[in-house]
Formats: C-alpha cells, sequence, structure tokens
C-alpha cells in the first residue's frame, strides 16, 4: 500500500515536500499577494509558509484531506507576524536571490499594472477590518474553505469564524464602486475639478484625506 | 447574520490575478529542498551517533535551541502565545491565580449590575469611541484620490500611531451606521465611512440575551465544542470581546459576561495595566491571548476600560450618526 503524503510529510520526506510545493505553493503566493498587496513581501511569505511548514511538520495529523487549508493558515500566521517568522529562518532567507523587478513580456507588465491597482484598492478596504476579520474573509471568500475548514486552519471555532465573517460584512457593505474599483474615474473627474497638478507632496494628500470624509459623510445622512 | 461567501465575495471580489512564475516557482523550490535536505542529512547524521559520542556541533546546538520556538509556535498556530504568564505554573499557583480572578469578576460584577439600564428607541444609534492602534480598529487613512494617483507597484501603508475612533451603530440594525477615524498625533489624518447593515449583533439582540451566566456561555461558546478544550476559553473571550463594549449599556448583561468569564478556565489577574490609552488599572487576561493581551478594569470603580489593544473611551445613545452623545 502507497504511504500517505501526509505520512511521508510528517516524517520529514524531502520529496513529499516538494510534491507539497508543487501543488500548493501558487495557491498559497496568489493568498500572500492579496493579503499584503505586494509581491515582493509575498514571495518571502511563500518560503516562510513553507518553512514554517517543514518546522511544524509533525502536527499533520494522518488522513488524506489535502494539506491545503493545514498551509494557507499558516500562510495566515506568517502574513499576521512576517517579522518574527523572518527572524527565525534569518539564515534560510538571505540565501534566496531577490526576484527580477522586470517581467519579461509586456502584455505581463500591461495585466500586472491592472492587477496593482486592484490590489491597492482591496488592501484599502482590507485594512478597514479588524485583522481575524480580515482573515477569517480572506480564507473564506477569496480562498473557499469553507467555515469549519477555515476555523480549523485558524485554530478557532467554527462560531467565530461565522462571527468575524458577518463583522467583515458589516464593514465592506458600505464600501461603493467608486471606492473600490473606479479609482481611476475618480481621478479624471478630479483632474477636471482640480486644474492644479497633484504630485505627491504632503499638501495634495492632506486635500484628499480631507476631501473624503466629507463626500461619505454627505452620503450617509 | 448571513455569511453567505457568495454576498461577500461581490463585495469585495479577489484582487488581481497573481501568478507565481515558472522562475520563482523554481528559485524558491529550489531554495526549501536545499534548507530541507540539508537539515535532514543533519538529522540523520544525529540518529546514527557512534558509540565515541562527538562533540555536539554547532550546528546541533541550534536545533537544540529551536526546540522550544517550536514548541510555542505549534501552540500558537492560531494565536501567539509566547510568554504567557499562565503557562509553567503548577497547578496549586494555577488555582490561586483562578480563585483571584473569580474574585476580582464578582466585585466586578456586582458593579456593574448596580448601574444604570440605558434604554434606546429603535431609530436610536449606539455610539462607542476608542482608541488603539489602526490595525486593531481598522482604521485606514489613505482615500480613493491618493490611492489614484500612484502608479505602478504601491501598497497603502498602515499607519502606526494611535488613532482614535468613534462609531454608530444602528440600535435595531435597519439604519446604516457610521465609523470615523483620527490619528491621535495629527488630526488631519482622518477617516469616514458608513457601514450598513447589522453586524454581529444589534443592540436589540443584545438586550435579548440571557443574563444568566452558564445560559450566556452556552451562546457564546456555540460550537466550540468541535475546537479542543484548552482553546474554548480563547474563542469565548473573542465572542464576548465584541460585544463587551455595548453591553456596558446594560448592567444585567455585563454582570452576566463577567460572570461567565469567572467559569472559563485560564483567566487570571493582572495587578497593573494600561489600556490603550495610558490610563492604569487592573487587567484580566486568559490563556493563549496574545502577549500582554487584557481586559483593564479602573481599579476602585471597576468600570471596563476596553482592552491593552482598544481602550473604551465612551459609549452612549446618539439621536443621528456623526452626533456625539451628551455625558
Amino acid at each position: 500500500m502507497e504511504i500517505s503524503l501526509r505520512a511521508r510529510v510528517r516524517a520529514g520526506d524531502p520529496d513529499a515536500f516538494g510534491q507539497l510545493f508543487d501543488e500548493h505553493a501558487s495557491v498559497v503566493h496568489r493568498h500572500a499577494v492579496r493579503m499584503t498587496g505586494d509581491r515582493g513581501t509575498a514571495d518571502d511569505i511563500v518560503s516562510l509558509t513553507f518553512l514554517e511548514a517543514w518546522r511544524l511538520r509533525e502536527r499533520v495529523l494522518p488522513g488524506d484531506d489535502s494539506l491545503r487549508p493545514w498551509l494557507l493558515g499558516i500562510a495566515t500566521n506568517v502574513t499576521r507576524n512576517t517579522a518574527r517568522a523572518a527572524r527565525r529562518h534569518q539564515a534560510a532567507l538571505v540565501r534566496i536571490p531577490p526576484p527580477d523587478p522586470v517581467p519579461d513580456f509586456a502584455d505581463e507588465v500591461t495585466r500586472r499594472m491592472a492587477d496593482t491597482e486592484e490590489l491597492a484598492a482591496a488592501q484599502r478596504a482590507l485594512r478597514r477590518l479588524r485583522r481575524g476579520e480580515r482573515e477569517a474573509f480572506t480564507l473564506c471568500v477569496w480562498e473557499g474553505l469553507d467555515a469549519a475548514t477555515a476555523a480549523a486552519a485558524l485554530g478557532v471555532a467554527v462560531g467565530t469564524v461565522r462571527s468575524r465573517l458577518s463583522r467583515a460584512r458589516k464593514r465592506l457593505r458600505k464600501l461603493t464602486d467608486l471606492e473600490l474599483g473606479q479609482a481611476q474615474k475618480q481621478r479624471k473627474a478630479q483632474e477636471t475639478q482640480r486644474p492644479a497638478p497633484v504630485g505627491q507632496s504632503p499638501d495634495s494628500r492632506l486635500q484628499a484625506a480631507r476631501s473624503t470624509p466629507k463626500s461619505t459623510q454627505e452620503k450617509t445622512r | 447574520m448571513t455569511t453567505d461567501p457568495q454576498e461577500l465575495a461581490e463585495l469585495l471580489p479577489a484582487p488581481g490575478r497573481p501568478v507565481l512564475s515558472r522562475d520563482r516557482h523554481r528559485v524558491l523550490r529550489e531554495h526549501l529542498m536545499q534548507h530541507i535536505t540539508h537539515e535532514h542529512d543533519t538529522i540523520r547524521e544525529q540518529s546514527t551517533t557512534t558509540p565515541t559520542a562527538p562533540k555536539p556541533s554547532a550546528r546541533r546546538r541550534l536545533v537544540l535551541v529551536a526546540a522550544p520556538l517550536a514548541l510555542a509556535a505549534a501552540v500558537g498556530l492560531g494565536v501567539v502565545t509566547v510568554g504567557n504568564t499562565w503557562d509553567g505554573k503548577d497547578g496549586s499557583a494555577a488555582a490561586d491565580d483562578h480563585q483571584k480572578a473569580v474574585q476580582l469578576l464578582d466585585r466586578i460584577a456586582l458593579a456593574a449590575a448596580d448601574r444604570t439600564a440605558v434604554t434606546a428607541r429603535d431609530d436610536q444609534f449606539i455610539y462607542t469611541k476608542s482608541q488603539g492602534s489602526a490595525a486593531e480598529l481598522g482604521v485606514q487613512f489613505s482615500s480613493a484620490a491618493e490611492l489614484s494617483q500612484h502608479k505602478g507597484l504601491f501598497t497603502p501603508k498602515p499607519y502606526n500611531g494611535a488613532v482614535r475612533q468613534e462609531q454608530w451603530d444602528s440600535v435595531d440594525g435597519k439604519a446604516d451606521g457610521l465609523r470615523k477615524g483620527v490619528a491621535v498625533a495629527d488630526p488631519t489624518q482622518k477617516m469616514s465611512m458608513g457601514m450598513k447593515g447589522t453586524g454581529y449583533l444589534t443592540f436589540r439582540q443584545l438586550q435579548a440575551l440571557p443574563t444568566d451566566p452558564d445560559a450566556l456561555l452556552k451562546k457564546f461558546a456555540g460550537d466550540a465544542a468541535n475546537v479542543s478544550a484548552a482553546r474554548r476559553t480563547e474563542g469565548v473571550v473573542e465572542n464576548l470581546g465584541a460585544v463587551v463594549d455595548e453591553a456596558t449599556l446594560l448592567p444585567d448583561l455585563s454582570a452576566a459576561i463577567y460572570r461567565a468569564l469567572a467559569e472559563l478556565p485560564g483567566v487570571s489577574v493582572v495587578d497593573h495595566v494600561k489600556d490603550a490609552a495610558g490610563r492604569e488599572g487592573v487587567g484580566l487576561t486568559f490563556k493563549d491571548a496574545p502577549k500582554g493581551y487584557a481586559w483593564v478594569f479602573d481599579a476602585s470603580s471597576l468600570v471596563y476600560r476596553g482592552t491593552t489593544d482598544a481602550a473604551l473611551l465612551g459609549v452612549g445613545v446618539a439621536d443621528r450618526v456623526g452626533e456625539v452623545p451628551a455625558g
């Protein structure tokens, strides 16, 4: 009889970790990019997640279920405290060459730019959630884990995941398309309203910060 | 309170289509395998130690040092637990700790039950004012306008200082709520966002909660049955923590919350602690809580002050959103 992947992972079989990486690295990477909005950090999170998985391998329970939720749970913890995980695996991390900053193809560049706007907008929304809400939301909604699986991955009760989702829902309900996806449209509208060039000076930051609360307040009542 | 993923996905769709490039996959995989095979061989070397017992190598010492860390991380898969005062005490000291917590909670419950209940109409709002870190309170300052000025890779950085948040929640959950945030050190950094729909529990639902500690505990432990008993306290504390601010308006519920806490294992007293606004008080901490985390109470009046992460500066009833209740 073939020995299960879980058993091999537990036993510290390097090939099993190779297989684990091949099967799940892309999902862990996607989760990390969406949680942080930053591709550089995401690469580190992928490395740290699998280093942590290796370190914690004896905690894997026997069975045939996919190890993806377990890895996503580790990735979530690593994201929560990247600094701490990085300190633990410092020696291992320094050996990784940094990613090539220039993507290989022109259409890749275009795709990345569109993605980047979406990612940054989503970050803005995510940051308005509490940490626990953010974690439950990204695992259940973006990665499609059911509440029970997410609860196991996060090590909390299913009810906790549900109540976090419910609180996340409340905070997200009012984030409109304007705030989320149509940053570009708004920029155009502002350019016509406000002829003065807008750079990254502290002034324009303040102006942006001041103008938004007002418009939100007007909407509310 | 529905938590349908489909509906949630419509509120905030998964952004982008991030792909781990084949090159990067190869680089990261090679790196992992290098680390693993290296350590794997080291472990094998150790297990085949010869009778001459060679001096432990520097590498071996590293492995030994790593063990307590691994244990800490294993316990803390959900929440970081390193340095929790509860761990490592012998049975009688732990029992003493618990006894002390039960006595304090009893006094807190009595004081809470003695306050006047606050009533509110369906069309009013529960106002809460808190202070803490931006991440803890979910306050984010960069606006859509600011965001749109950036090109290329850009991640809005979280604000690192303390923020003050005011929140208005509809009493019956039927009207839209509002949250406002401002940086304590820089009043020009502001946020304001509407909130639609009911969140966890509305004020009306809080009023309907059982005020018998056992019944309340049952309600808030919910499906914690499939969570190991050791983590039950953690879950209940989180759920009670989500309502404890508003519950300060309801003496019977507050008292029931504190009496319920007294029944949980792993609750202990921290004598001197400061809430997130720097006010000193007496604290209660919980097994498996993050390091330094505590609920804080005024040492003499035993009024709930919030937590070490988010101080509660005020609670009241307002007629409309944006309006700060008097007193």
